[in-house]
């Protein structure tokens, strides 16, 4: 299949207080057509950085974005995302790669009605003069995101929608100029079980009848093992698996994911003793020259707190970090 | 820490020439054997010079004697009327804001009152009845700035009452004394001594206005205001010295105190500070 | 039975502006259960439950409209007996603790008003006991809140809640805001703790996994109301009420997992 995104060593930093910390250390990702990938790790490990790398949203004095290349395929066309002027990059946002993000509730604006906050999005990559029912449209896509009644939420404020619903919309708002890809990052994590339910079911509507390739950030594994074609697992700002979601949970190659899946608890074992991992996550702007995850390993030995382990391939699509391999 | 702090320019500024200021008002009594009521009647109303480096007055008074001389009170009005201010406006903010109910009904009323009026209209009041002196300028202007803090120290504690570690101090049954003072009180200071450091330029503000207006203290005391009011009279003629040296230490010691005031907001702006995502 | 809740009852009324009541909002309503000695008793339920509000009135920090809860058949009540006999883990572990305090000073207040001394009186071994209880028995207790770890600032707040010597832990959503890794630890904790010291615990979470996990009874709640109680495995294995089927069907499920 062919690759839609492309990514090379992209690597990101944030600047506070005259230190450098880097969240994103030369990541290598790529999505091919109709794919959803998962990107997991825990908090810190750089996910939601590169989803905000890809789009170019991190700039100075916040931070930086550096690397190779982030290759995207348009129209047989290819452009490198990291060379874009901001002017061009504007126009590729929300119209061919749009994001959801995880806060419902601070991502509209409160005291405007979700119908005109639908509206500015469409009308920003579809400069026509002609007279349009937008309205149309975006009832269409509140009905595809399964909300009850489009017609009354377009003409609501935010606070007056749960944030179940809010996310909906949210999804609505991203999906509404046919973007090639779907970014989102742990669009359910705010929310209750039941209602993740809900829009995790959505979320598997969108990928098997409109064959959108997706980037799905969350920290949640069982929720990915269930969702996702191909698995990135992140720790420290590196990517150190990366494989089919059926390799990746049922022969883990990496110390790391091997501990974060004995970490889970699961339903249909209760009252077993979870494994834990010791230690703690190391700061970012501490993290030495070797492998991130050597101190807290228990097969670290003394190479791997020296040298960065090759990524080594097991099978051809099963990728990991580590020295053990 | 002391380090990062004089790293912001404005901070540096504003403590370097308010210490310069403290310094001033030590060492040019020691050095300078000229008293701010010394008349120098032949050199009456000299320009700024070798022997006189701002000039003199109608009387023949060194003006930068008097200046740094007028220092020391304003400074101490300054110093004095903010922590009357915060003596009263923080424990009853702290009150107000961990109590709620019918107290903080009580304390935020007479705040809202004390509002009402503009302040120097309320010390021009006082001071009206009561004799016009230091003691009294400090007194009164304290006694009138407290209610911003309270209001200020209240909306603080109004948060901080609701954080899980004013919960746990309860659950310990820790007194009630102890968890304003322990508890509280460090988590609200730091944006209120900010206030309070703006507080101190305003009070030496207000001060130099009652002294202008003769309602302060009384000449010959060299104050500010008085300085200025001695050489009202003078102004347009060519005797320029004898207004803008004793406006100008006003406004750089007021404007000193509000950077400082401004640097440390900037210091403790947590939106500032670090910044991680996930 | 160590803790008996006998029909509480919690409306939350919006004051106007001149004290007048309106608008209330039902947070329980007649809420009704027991925990025994040495249990740990699971707390599961969405927003809005009133799983939190529950937890709190246990704690004796909010009190409630309608009902009583009685420790060994005597009603609480603060006035009276000085110390809870309760103490609670809360979900933030940075809020928990005072930041301008240090953890070595949090912990020799928390074990005073333990033992009715003066905080001067309580000498570091104490803390240092206590603190290995949690496994930090190798932490600088001179330092800040701030500078440790979620999973570390969690472990502290179980100490200064085990200094007060409770009869009842409430823990409310104790690992919700940790990673997962971090997770394992406290879970592991909270059961060790249970065995060792046989301290009564309620697990209040959103997270049924989680409190499959841990507890040996669950209670569900659905809308300030008790929708079912009963032994973990049955609860999750065998769920009779609707709501809980609900509750559980939506667990996202590992196809993988053996």
């Amino acid at each position: 299949m062919e690759k839609l995104l492309e990514i090379k060593n992209l690597s990101a930093n944030y600047f506070a207080q005259d230190i450098k910390i880097p969240a994103l250390r030369s990541v290598n990702i790529d999505l091919k057509k109709g794919e959803t990938i998962a990107i997991a790790g825990e908090s810190g490990c750089g996910k939601s950085t590169l989803a905000l790398a890809v789009l170019k949203l991190i700039e100075f004095p916040e931070g930086e974005v550096t690397g190779d290349s982030v290759e995207f395929k348009i129209e047989k066309n290819s452009i490198d995302l990291l060379r874009l002027k901001e002017e061009e990059m504007r126009k590729i946002r929300g119209k061919d790669i749009s994001l959801v993000v995880q806060d419902p509730y601070s991502s509209l604006n409160p005291v405007i009605r979700i119908n005109k906050q639908l509206a500015e999005i469409y009308r920003i990559h579809h400069q026509t003069c002609e007279d349009i029912d937008i309205d149309g449209i975006s009832k269409k896509y509140l009905k595809m995101v399964h909300l009850p009644e489009p017609q009354k939420i377009l003409f609501s404020y935010p606070h007056q929608l749960s944030g179940g619903m809010l996310q909906r919309v949210n999804i609505a708002a991203a999906l509404i100029n046919n973007p090639d890809i779907l970014i989102s990052d742990e669009p359910t994590s705010s929310l209750d079980v039941t209602v993740q339910k809900k829009i995790m079911d959505m979320f598997f509507e969108l990928k098997d009848n409109f064959n959108l390739s997706q980037i799905f950030i969350s920290h949640d594994l069982n929720l990915i093992s269930a969702f996702a074609d191909r698995v990135y697992i992140m720790y420290a700002g590196r990517v150190v698996e990366e494989g089919k979601t059926a390799d990746i949970f049922t022969s883990p190659a990496h110390p790391y994911t091997i501990a974060l899946l004995e970490a889970l608890p699961h339903l249909n074992a209760p009252g077993l003793d979870l494994k834990s991992i010791p230690g703690e996550v190391p700061a970012p702007e501490s993290i030495g020259i070797g492998c991130a995850f050597a101190a807290r390993c228990s097969h670290s030995r003394d190479i791997c707190f020296n040298s960065l382990p090759e990524l080594k391939k097991i099978n051809d699509n099963h990728f990991t970090r580590c020295i053990k391999r | 820490m002391m380090k990062k702090l004089f790293k912001n320019k404005m901070i540096l500024f504003g403590v370097s020439f308010t210490a310069l200021l403290i310094l001033l008002t030590f060492i040019i009594p020691q050095v300078v054997p000229l008293s701010p009521l010394q008349q120098d009647l032949p050199a009456r109303l000299s320009s700024p010079g070798a022997k006189h480096i701002m000039g003199t007055d109608a009387l023949g008074r060194d003006v930068f004697i008097r200046i740094i001389y007028g220092a020391r009170i304003s400074l101490l009005v300054g110093f004095v009327s903010v922590t009357i201010a915060l003596l009263i406006g923080v424990p009853l903010g702290l009150l107000a804001g961990f109590h709620g109910g019918w107290v903080d009904n009580l304390i935020m009323r007479i705040v809202d009152i004390m509002l009402c009026f503009p302040s120097i209209f309320l010390i021009l009041m006082v001071i009206t009845f009561l004799e016009p002196n230091i003691i009294n300028v400090m007194a009164v202007i304290g006694l009138t700035s407290w209610p911003g803090l309270t209001r200020y120290v209240r909306g603080e504690a109004l948060s901080v009452r609701k954080r899980d570690y004013i919960s746990a101090a309860k659950m310990m049954n820790i007194g009630r004394v102890r968890i304003l003072f322990i508890h509280m009180l460090p988590n609200v200071i730091a944006p209120v001594l900010i206030t309070a450091t703006l507080g101190i330029g305003s009070a030496i503000l207000t001060e130099s206005v009652l002294s202008f207006l003769g309602l302060g203290v009384q000449p010959p005391s060299p104050s500010w205001g008085n300085i200025l009011t001695s050489g009202k009279n003078y102004m347009g003629s060519r005797a320029w010295w004898l207004i803008l040296f004793p406006a100008g230490a006003i406004f750089l010691t007021v404007l000193s105190f509000n950077l400082i005031g401004e640097g440390l907001r900037d210091h403790l702006d947590p939106h500032k500070k670090f910044l991680k995502k996930g | 039975m160590i803790l008996e809740a006998k029909n509480i009852y919690k409306t939350y009324f919006s004051e106007t502006f001149l004290g007048r009541r309106s608008d209330r909002v039902k947070a329980l309503s007649g809420i009704n259960f027991s925990v025994k000695k040495g249990e740990i008793l699971g707390l599961v339920g969405e927003s809005g439950s009133g799983k939190s509000t529950l937890g709190r009135i246990i704690c004796g920090l909010d009190k409630p409209t309608g009902g009583e809860v009685k420790w060994s058949g005597k009603k609480w009540s603060p006035k009276k007996s000085k110390k809870c006999s309760a103490q609670m883990i809360f979900q933030n572990p940075a809020g928990s603790l005072n930041p301008k305090l240090t953890v070595g000073y949090a912990l020799r207040e928390a074990l005073a008003a333990g033992a009715g001394l003066r905080p001067g009186r309580i000498k570091n071994d104490k803390i240092r006991n206590i603190l290995s209880k949690v496994g930090l028995e190798k932490i600088n207790i001179k330092n800040y809140p701030y500078q440790f770890s979620g999973g570390q600032q969690q472990r502290i707040a179980i100490a200064r809640a085990l200094a007060l010597k409770p009869e009842l832990l409430v823990c409310d959503e104790p690992v919700s805001a940790l990673d997962i890794s971090i997770q394992a630890q406290v879970i592991n904790l909270i059961k060790k703790i249970n065995k060792e010291e046989g301290l009564t615990i309620i697990f209040i979470a959103h997270d049924i996994e989680a409190v499959n996990i841990v507890s040996h009874n669950i209670i569900v709640m659905n809308k300030g109301k008790i929708v079912e109680k009963g032994p973990a495995g049955q609860i999750v294995g065998n769920p009779e009420n609707d709501y809980t089927k609900k509750l559980i069907s939506a667990v996202p499920v590992n196809p993988y997992y053996k």
